[in-house]
C-alpha cells in the first residue's frame, strides 16, 4: 500500500474540512508515530491548544503559552495537579508549554496509552522535589492537593496517612517510595488506567 | 526462511554477547561520578540502585525485539540522580543517557518497531523527533522476499486497525454526553451510563431476535391466511356450556372484537392501557395462533415452537453477554480484593479522576476524597471497648425496633397491593364509566410504584436514628430498597397466580369462581406493560417536578434552611436499582408481550436522558468516591442476580402452569414445556438418545463429580497463590531490609576509607613537614 499517497488524500480531505491545516503531511506523520494519537486527533488537540490562546497560536502553531494560559484547559483547571503536570511536560521546565509539550501531555493521558507509560509520568508528577523518590514531603503534598485547601487534616492525621502508605508499599523501609514500589501500586489497581484519562 | 531465522538468531546471540561483555567490562560507567555524588551526600546512595529507577522503553512487546532490548536495558540507564537542584540538568542527563537507538539495528522492521516505541519514552517531543530522524537515517538492511511481505502486512494491519478504531468510534452512541458526565461526576458514574447503553443494546438485540424468529413469519402467515371460520361463534353460542378449545378461543376473539372502540379517545386510552384492540395485535401473546405452516415440503413453521425458541434464544444471548461483560470486571476485582494491602495508597495515588473538568465537581471530589481518607483513619483507630453499656443496649433496641418496623411496613404494603389488585378486578367486572375503568386498570401498578418511591424515603429517615457507620448505612439502605421492590413484585405475581390457578369446571373456559380472565397470559402482559409505563412516567415526574425545583432552590437561595431541605446527593446504587427494576419488568413480561423489549429499549433511552439530567443538572456530586471497577462489579452482580431470578420464575411458569384455553399458541396443552418435548419426538431418534444420555444419572453424576473436582482444584490453587503472595511480600520486605543494611554498611565503609585517606594525607603532610 502506498502510504504517502494515502496521506496526501487524507490531508486534502482534512483541509477541505477546516480550511487550512497548519501542519505539513510530514509533521502530522511524525506526530502520529511519536504519540498515541491519529492524525485527526492531533488536529483536534491542536484546535484545543489554539482555543487556549487563539491570537498567539494562530500566528505560530507551536507558540509557547504561559502556564496560566495552559491552565485554562478545563481538565487542567479542575485538576489539583494541573500546574505540576505542566511543569513536568514543559520542555523548558517552567510550566510554559509549546504545542508539542501539550501534545505529549495529551498523548500520555489518552485512552490508548498503556499503563506503564502513564505510571512513569504520574510518578514524575507526584515527585514534586524531583529526586526520583516519593519522600514524605512529596506524599504530604499529594494528599494536600487531593483534599484541596478547604479541607484540612491535622498534622497528626497527615503523619499517620504517610505512615500507612509506607507500611503498605515501602518494602525496603528507606522512608521513601521508589518508582518500582510506586508501580507496584499502580499494577495492583484495576482503575489506574481509567482514572488517568483525559479525553480530547 | 530457516536460514534467515538462523541468521537472526545468531545476530541475537552476537548482540547478547556484545552487550554482556560491555556490561561486564564497563561495569557501570558512571561509577566514579556516582561515588563522588555519594560522598557529598551519603543518603543518596539508595537512589542510585538500578531497581529504583524509572524504567524507560523497557516493555518488551514481542520476541523479535529481544536482542535489541537486551542492549538497551543492560546499559545502566540513569538520570536525574546526580544533580538534585536543577530540573534542566536533570532532563539533559536523562536524554544523554537514553539508549542510543540507532545502534545494532539490522533491518527495516526492527527500525520501524523502534520508531513505534519512541512514544513510550518520557522525553520531550523535540528529542523524540531527533531520535526518529536518527533511526530513519541509520542504515538498515532492506528486508527481502517473505520477510518484506510480512513486515508490510504488519504495517497494513496496524494502519487498518487505527482506521477501524476511528471509524468505529464514530458509531458510539452519546459520546459527548458521556464525556460531559465524566467531566462532571468522574469515571465511576460513567460506568453506570455505559451499563444503560449495554441494556439498550441488549434490548435491541432481543427485539431483532423476536422479530426475525417470531413476529415477521407469524404476521406474514396469519394475515395471509385469515384462518378461523366466523361461524364458530354462532355454533358455540353465547353460553359458556361447551368448553372445547375452538369455542373458547372463539369466545375470547369475540370479546376483544366487541371491545373495539368507536371513539378516537378510546383508541388512545387503549394504547396507554394496553387493552381493547391492542390485545389483538402482534404485541400480545394472544395474537399468535396454534398453527403450522409448511414452506416447501421439508420445513414446517410451528408458531408455538418459534415462540418458545425465540424466548429461549434471547435469554441465552442475554446470559452470554452479561457473563462476558461481568467476567472482565470480576477478574479486575479479584486482583484488588485478593491483595487488600493497598487501601491507602490506592485512594491517594489513584484518587483523582483526571477527566473531571469542572471546578465545582473538583471541589466536591476533594471533599469526597477527604471524607474517605478520614473514614479510613477512623476505622483504623483502636476502638474504645468500654463504651457506655446502656448506650449500646439503647442502640441495639432502636435497631431491632426499626428493623421490625421496616418488615411490618413492607408486609403491609404487600398486603395492600394484594387487596387493591383483588378489588380492582372485582370492580372492573361491573359496568363502569370510562374514567373509573381507567383508574381501576391502573390502580395496582400505581400502588406498587407509589410504595417503591415512598418506602425508601421513610427508610432513609429511619437510618438517621440507627447510628450506623457510613458504609453500613449505604449497604442497609440498598438492601431494604431491594427488599421492597422484590417483595412487591412477588406479591403482585402471587395475587395473579391466585387468580388464575383456580378450580375450573369442565364446562368453563376459565374459572368463574375467581373471575379468572379468559386469557391470563395477555392479562399478565397487560399488567407488566402498565407497570413499565407507570414506572417510567413516575421517574420522569420525580426528576422534573421534584428534583429539579429542589436543585434550583439549592443553587439560588443560600439560606441554610433551603440548603438542608433540598440538598441532594447522588446515590449511584439507587439509580442502578431504578434501571435494573425496569429491566426486570421487561424480562418478566416479554414472554407475554412480545413487543415489551422494544418498549424497554425506549424506556432505557428515556432513562439515559433522565439520569443524565439528574447527574449533571439536579445533583451535586456524590459525597462518596465511586471507583470504576467497584461500580462495574456492583452493577453487574445486581444484574446477574436479577437475571437469574427472572429466568427461574419464567422456567417455573413455563413448566408448571397450564396455559389458558382461549388464546395463544399453547392452548390446550398441559404446559408450555410440552411443545419442546413434542418437538423432540419428531426429530431424528439419535438426538433423543443423546438427550437421554445427557440427562441420565449415569452421565450427570460423573459430570458433577468431575466439575466439583475441578472447582476444588482451582480453589486449592487460588489458596496457595494467596499464600504465595504473602510469602513473596514478606520476602520482598526482607530483601529491602537486606539492601538497607548493605547500603548502610557500604556508606560506613566509604566514610571510614575517606577518613583513613584524609588521615594518610595528613600524615603525609606531617611527614613532609617533619622531613
Amino acid at each position: 500500500m502506498d502510504q504517502t499517497e494515502e496521506d496526501q488524500k487524507w490531508l486534502t480531505f482534512s483541509q477541505m474540512g477546516q480550511k487550512s491545516s497548519q501542519f505539513s503531511a510530514e509533521e502530522l506523520n511524525d506526530y502520529q508515530d511519536l504519540t498515541y494519537f491519529t492524525k485527526k486527533e492531533v488536529l483536534i488537540a491542536h484546535e484545543k491548544f489554539k482555543s487556549l490562546a487563539p491570537e498567539k497560536v494562530g500566528h505560530n502553531k507551536n507558540a509557547k503559552l504561559a502556564l496560566n494560559k495552559v491552565l485554562k484547559l478545563p481538565e487542567l483547571a479542575a485538576n489539583p495537579f494541573g500546574e505540576r503536570m505542566c511543569q513536568v511536560f514543559s520542555s523548558s521546565q517552567d510550566g510554559d508549554c509549546t504545542f508539542e509539550d501539550f501534545l505529549d501531555m495529551m498523548s500520555v493521558f489518552s485512552t490508548m496509552a498503556p499503563a506503564d507509560v502513564k505510571a512513569e509520568h504520574v510518578f514524575r508528577i507526584f515527585d514534586f522535589d524531583g529526586d526520583d523518590m516519593l519522600g514524605v514531603g512529596d506524599i504530604k503534598k499529594v494528599i494536600q492537593c487531593l483534599i484541596g485547601e478547604q479541607n484540612d487534616f491535622s498534622d497528626n492525621d497527615l503523619k499517620r496517612l504517610v505512615q500507612k502508605i509506607f507500611e503498605e508499599v515501602d518494602f525496603d523501609d528507606d522512608g521513601a517510595l521508589s518508582f518500582s514500589e510506586f508501580e507496584h501500586v499502580t499494577d495492583m489497581c484495576p482503575d489506574f488506567v481509567k482514572m488517568f484519562n483525559i479525553k480530547l | 526462511m530457516s536460514e534467515s531465522e538462523r541468521k537472526k538468531r545468531s545476530q541475537c546471540i552476537d548482540v547478547w554477547e556484545e552487550a554482556g561483555s560491555e556490561f561486564y567490562q564497563e561495569s557501570y560507567p558512571g561509577m566514579e561520578a556516582d561515588l563522588e555524588a555519594f560522598q557529598k551526600n551519603p543518603n543518596k546512595l539508595s537512589t542510585l540502585l538500578p531497581s529504583n529507577k524509572t524504567r524507560t522503553a523497557r516493555k518488551k512487546i514481542n520476541n523479535g525485539t529481544v536482542c535489541y532490548q537486551a542492549t538497551a536495558t543492560l546499559k545502566p540507564v540513569e538520570y536525574g540522580t546526580l544533580c538534585q537542584n536543577t530540573m534542566g540538568c536533570n532532563n539533559e542527563i536523562q536524554i544523554s543517557l537514553m539508549p542510543d537507538l540507532s545502534e545494532n539495528l539490522s533491518n527495516e522492521e526492527l527500525v520501524w518497531e523502534e520508531i513505534m516505541k519512541i512514544k513510550t519514552m518520557p522525553i520531550s517531543m523535540a528529542h523524540k523527533k531527533e531520535l526518529k530522524a536518527k533511526l530513519k537515517s541509520a542504515d538498515a538492511f532492506r528486508l527481502q522476499g517473505f520477510q518484506q511481505l510480512r513486515w508490510q502486512k504488519r504495517k497494513i494491519c496496524n494502519y487498518f486497525k487505527t482506521e477501524w478504531l476511528e471509524f468505529y468510534n464514530k458509531f458510539h452512541l452519546w459520546n459527548s454526553s458521556l464525556k460531559k458526565i465524566e467531566g462532571h461526576c468522574g469515571a465511576g458514574v460513567v460506568e453506570f451510563f455505559l451499563f444503560i447503553k449495554l441494556l439498550i443494546f441488549l434490548n435491541a438485540l432481543t427485539m431483532v431476535v423476536v422479530f426475525i424468529v417470531l413476529i415477521l413469519p407469524s404476521v406474514y402467515w396469519v394475515e395471509l391466511k385469515e384462518g378461523i371460520a366466523p361461524d364458530l361463534w354462532n355454533e358455540c353460542g353465547s353460553s359458556n356450556e361447551s368448553a372445547s378449545i375452538e369455542c373458547c378461543s372463539a369466545i375470547y376473539e369475540n370479546t376483544t372484537r366487541v371491545a373495539r372502540p368507536r371513539v378516537t379517545i378510546h383508541y388512545v386510552m387503549d394504547i396507554i392501557q394496553g387493552t381493547g384492540w391492542v390485545e389483538s395485535t402482534p404485541m400480545y401473546y394472544s395474537y399468535y395462533p396454534n398453527q403450522h405452516f409448511s414452506i416447501g415440503k421439508l420445513f414446517t413453521y410451528h408458531i408455538p415452537l418459534a415462540y418458545i425458541v425465540s424466548t429461549i434464544s434471547y435469554f441465552l444471548l442475554f446470559f452470554l453477554i452479561i457473563v462476558r461483560k461481568s467476567i472482565k470486571g470480576f477478574k479486575q476485582r479479584m486482583v484488588e480484593t485478593q491483595v487488600q494491602y493497598y487501601l491507602y495508597s490506592n485512594s491517594i495515588f489513584i484518587g483523582w479522576d483526571f477527566c473531571i473538568n469542572n471546578k465545582i465537581s473538583a471541589i466536591l471530589k476533594q471533599k469526597a476524597i477527604f471524607n474517605e481518607l478520614r473514614s479510613f483513619l477512623i476505622a483504623d483507630r483502636p476502638k474504645f471497648e468500654n463504651r457506655n453499656r446502656s448506650k449500646q443496649i439503647n442502640i441495639i433496641i432502636i435497631r431491632l425496633l426499626i428493623s421490625f418496623l421496616v418488615i411490618a411496613l413492607i408486609g403491609s404494603a404487600c398486603f395492600s397491593v394484594y387487596l387493591i389488585f383483588y378489588y380492582s378486578i372485582k370492580l372492573l367486572q361491573r359496568e363502569q364509566t370510562f374514567m373509573w375503568a381507567f383508574l381501576f386498570e391502573f390502580a395496582t401498578p400505581v400502588a406498587i410504584t407509589f410504595y417503591n418511591i415512598v418506602l425508601p424515603i421513610i427508610f432513609d429517615v429511619f437510618l438517621k436514628f440507627e447510628n450506623r457507620s457510613m458504609y453500613q448505612e449505604t449497604r442497609l439502605c440498598i438492601l431494604r430498597i431491594i427488599c421492597v421492590r422484590l417483595s412487591l413484585l412477588v406479591s403482585l405475581l402471587g395475587s395473579i397466580y391466585k387468580l388464575i390457578n383456580c378450580v375450573r369446571e369442565k364446562s368453563q373456559c376459565a374459572s368463574a369462581l375467581c373471575n379468572s380472565p379468559l386469557c391470563w397470559e395477555t392479562y399478565v402482559g397487560k399488567i407488566m406493560y402498565k407497570l413499565l409505563i407507570v414506572e417510567v412516567a413516575s421517574k420522569i415526574g420525580i426528576t422534573v417536578l421534584i428534583s429539579c425545583p429542589r436543585s434550583i432552590l439549592v443553587r439560588h437561595f443560600k439560606h441554610n434552611l433551603f440548603q438542608v431541605m433540598s440538598n441532594q446527593e447522588l446515590n449511584l446504587a439507587k439509580h442502578v436499582l431504578d434501571v435494573i427494576y425496569i429491566q426486570i419488568i421487561v424480562w418478566l413480561g416479554s414472554f407475554y408481550v412480545t413487543l415489551l423489549p422494544a418498549l424497554g429499549l425506549v424506556s432505557m433511552v428515556i432513562m439515559f436522558y433522565i439520569k443524565r439530567f439528574s447527574c449533571i443538572v439536579n445533583y451535586s456530586l456524590a459525597q462518596k468516591v465511586y471507583s470504576p471497577s467497584r461500580a462495574h462489579t456492583m452493577i453487574m452482580s445486581m444484574l446477574l442476580i436479577s437475571y437469574i431470578l427472572c429466568v427461574t420464575t419464567w422456567l417455573t411458569v413455563v413448566s408448571k402452569i397450564t396455559p389458558s384455553r382461549s388464546c395463544g399458541p399453547f392452548k390446550g396443552l398441559p404446559s408450555i414445556w410440552r411443545v419442546l418435548i413434542d418437538f423432540m419426538r419428531t426429530i431424528p431418534p439419535w438426538t433423543i438418545t443423546c438427550y437421554e444420555i445427557l440427562f441420565s444419572a449415569n452421565f450427570v453424576a460423573p459430570l458433577i463429580f468431575i466439575l466439583s473436582c475441578i472447582v476444588y482444584y482451582y480453589n486449592t490453587v487460588m489458596g496457595s497463590n494467596k499464600k504465595m503472595i504473602m510469602v513473596l511480600r514478606k520476602q520482598l520486605v526482607l530483601e529491602g531490609h537486606d539492601k538497607q543494611f548493605l547500603l548502610n554498611r557500604l556508606s560506613a565503609f566509604i566514610k571510614q576509607q575517606d577518613r583513613r585517606r584524609k588521615a594518610t594525607e595528613n600524615n603525609g603532610e606531617i611527614d613532609v613537614l617533619l622531613s
